[in-house]
């Protein structure tokens, strides 16, 4: 790929527990374009602490090498935390799954939207309250001058992810990174944040990390997909070719589901290989 | 899934269930006048989005939920007011979250061995080693405990203790939704299993249209505190819903759903 937004060369995130050695996530590599890129996988595929790491946000305990993971001309694991805080929210933003634990809840959620542009652009008060205002109106929320004034517990869950999108595309960052952001959403919800989303990447050419386990999700929303088994990336294919896939893991799980048009009497279980 | 026969008199029948949460100002229906019956042998789903009382229906029929209605019959018994041992010998739950579900201290024989000691009953442990045949759990887990089991072997756990009183029904509240796609595949086909060896009946609360999809044959959708349509799940995936909300959720299930593709060209299984 020409020009990356992010590039990362065989990404390593381990941690000494008592018993040994738990290597999270086993030299993971990949670049990231003006594209949805979507890292699907099941619990403990390391698809999160992936994501984490881009940031340089893995828990403290978590021991993460990499060959590069470059954003630009920045080298993130060289990074200074100085660097790091620029770079966050400012370049790269992160929506995670449920806003009730991601919003303070003695802020309302408009003076959180401007305090993350003020950090970031260090413009006037004012300045950040119009700014913050405009992007409630562009995540599509009705009478966005009442809603800056609410607090999170008063917001449902599609309008809290909302808020969220609104906050980390405040400072217009060129990478956005949504882990399981729409999982815990209603399936009517969930679909007016993917547009949001998706009118958002085409708009403004963002680059969308778009980390779900949901295969039918990603292979209908992704340009491309990348499919995570136990730390590694086992298959890499065009979200439209999932269908394609020749990784038995990937068609395993493809198989799993329970598909609504074609009854099955019995649903093919994955059998997993030790040399996967 | 087993023979279902509709003439028999349904095992579960309710008429204009309401439950009430809160008082004076604070109250608030969250089921309000729901009516539905389930036959023998079958699966009914209730289908619907957060809040829409659809696990409040289940917590009301086993008395964790205050509740009013004309009618409510389980397996025989009016169950409106005073829910007797027998009732819970014959109606189980299985919840969300196994780990939630499961004594966080107890081992997994003890989980089992607990409702047979309040329920009495006498071949506790021949049925204990049944059930946990049953649900393919291996006896060499007995003395572990919840923390020590995967997701998909708490689903199993959960399962089995529900397995102890050998009931009739068994409600079933999103018993994969916080499963893995494939420990989920594992954990439907045990309940088909179970089903056929048992002729247990189930009443299945899920938000995910394919799994009700493949389990059940009449399912219910549920908006707001009431059923908005109650149909053949046949009719419900191939655009036989006739009520503006049951059409939207469908659409919206779609959308980001399974691929058209798949609906054209039924890949043969």
């Amino acid at each position: 790929m020409d020009n990356p937004l992010l590039s990362v060369r065989d990404l390593r995130v381990s941690f000494h527990g008592a018993a040994g050695i738990f290597d999270a996530v086993r030299g993971v590599s990949f670049d990231l374009g003006r594209e949805k890129l979507g890292i699907v996988g099941e619990s403990g595929s390391g698809k999160s602490m992936t994501g984490r790491a881009i940031m340089r946000l893995s828990p403290p305990a978590a021991i993460v090498r990499a060959e590069a993971i470059r954003l630009g001309d920045i080298d993130i694991l060289g990074a200074s935390e100085r660097t790091m805080d620029a770079i966050r929210g400012r370049r790269i933003g992160l929506i995670m799954q449920d806003p009730k634990y991601s919003l303070n809840p003695v802020v309302t959620v408009g003076e959180q939207i401007a305090e993350a542009y003020r950090i970031h652009s260090h413009s006037s008060t004012s300045d950040a309250r119009q700014k913050a205002t405009a992007m409630l109106g562009a995540v599509q929320i009705r009478d966005p001058e009442r809603v800056y004034r609410m607090y999170p517990h008063e917001m449902s869950g599609g309008m809290g992810q909302r808020i969220m999108i609104a906050m980390m595309l405040v400072s217009e960052p060129e990478i956005l990174i949504a882990d399981e952001a729409t999982s815990a959403l209603d399936v009517t919800v969930r679909l007016e944040i993917l547009n949001l989303l998706n009118d958002l990447v085409a708009k403004r050419g963002l680059g969308l990390i778009f980390i779900s386990h949901d295969l039918n999700l990603v292979r209908r929303f992704c340009d491309r997909v990348l499919i995570m088994y136990r730390g590694r990336v086992v298959e890499t294919l065009k979200a439209g070719e999932l269908d394609q896939a020749t990784h038995p893991y990937t068609r395993g799980l493809l198989e799993a589901m329970p598909r609504i048009h074609v009854p099955r009497r019995r649903l093919p279980v994955l059998k997993r290989d030790a040399a996967w | 899934m087993v023979n279902d026969n509709m003439t028999s008199e349904p095992i579960i029948e309710i008429q204009n269930l309401v439950v009430t949460f809160g008082e004076g100002a604070d109250e608030r229906r969250a089921v309000s006048g729901v009516s539905f019956a389930v036959h023998r042998g079958e699966t009914f789903g209730l289908v619907g989005e957060s809040g829409s009382g659809k696990s409040t229906i289940l917590r009301a029929i086993t008395g964790l939920a205050a509740n009013e209605a004309d009618v409510m019959r389980v397996a025989g018994a009016d169950v409106r007011t005073r829910r007797g041992k027998d009732f819970y010998r014959k109606v189980q739950m299985v919840f969300q979250d196994p780990y939630e579900a499961l004594h966080p201290r107890h081992t997994i024989w003890r989980q089992l061995m607990e409702p047979a000691r309040i329920m009495n009953i006498p071949d506790a442990e021949a049925r204990g080693h049944a059930a946990l045949d049953s649900v393919g759990l291996s006896r060499a887990l007995l003395w572990r405990y919840p923390h020590q089991l995967s997701g998909g072997q708490r689903q199993r756990v959960a399962i089995a203790r529900a397995l102890m009183s050998e009931p009739d029904i068994l409600l079933l509240d999103e018993p994969t939704s916080a499963l893995d796609v494939s420990v989920q595949a594992e954990i439907l086909n045990l309940l088909c299993d179970l089903q056929d060896e048992r002729g247990l009946t189930y009443l299945m609360v899920s938000h995910d249209l394919g799994v009700v999809a493949h389990m059940c044959k009449r399912t219910a959708v549920m908006h707001a505190g009431i059923i908005v349509e109650t149909l053949d799940v046949d009719a419900l995936v191939n655009g036989g819903a006739t009520q503006t909300y049951t059409k939207r959720l469908i659409a919206a299930s779609e959308a980001y759903g399974e691929d058209p593709r798949d609906i054209a060209q039924p890949r043969a299984s």
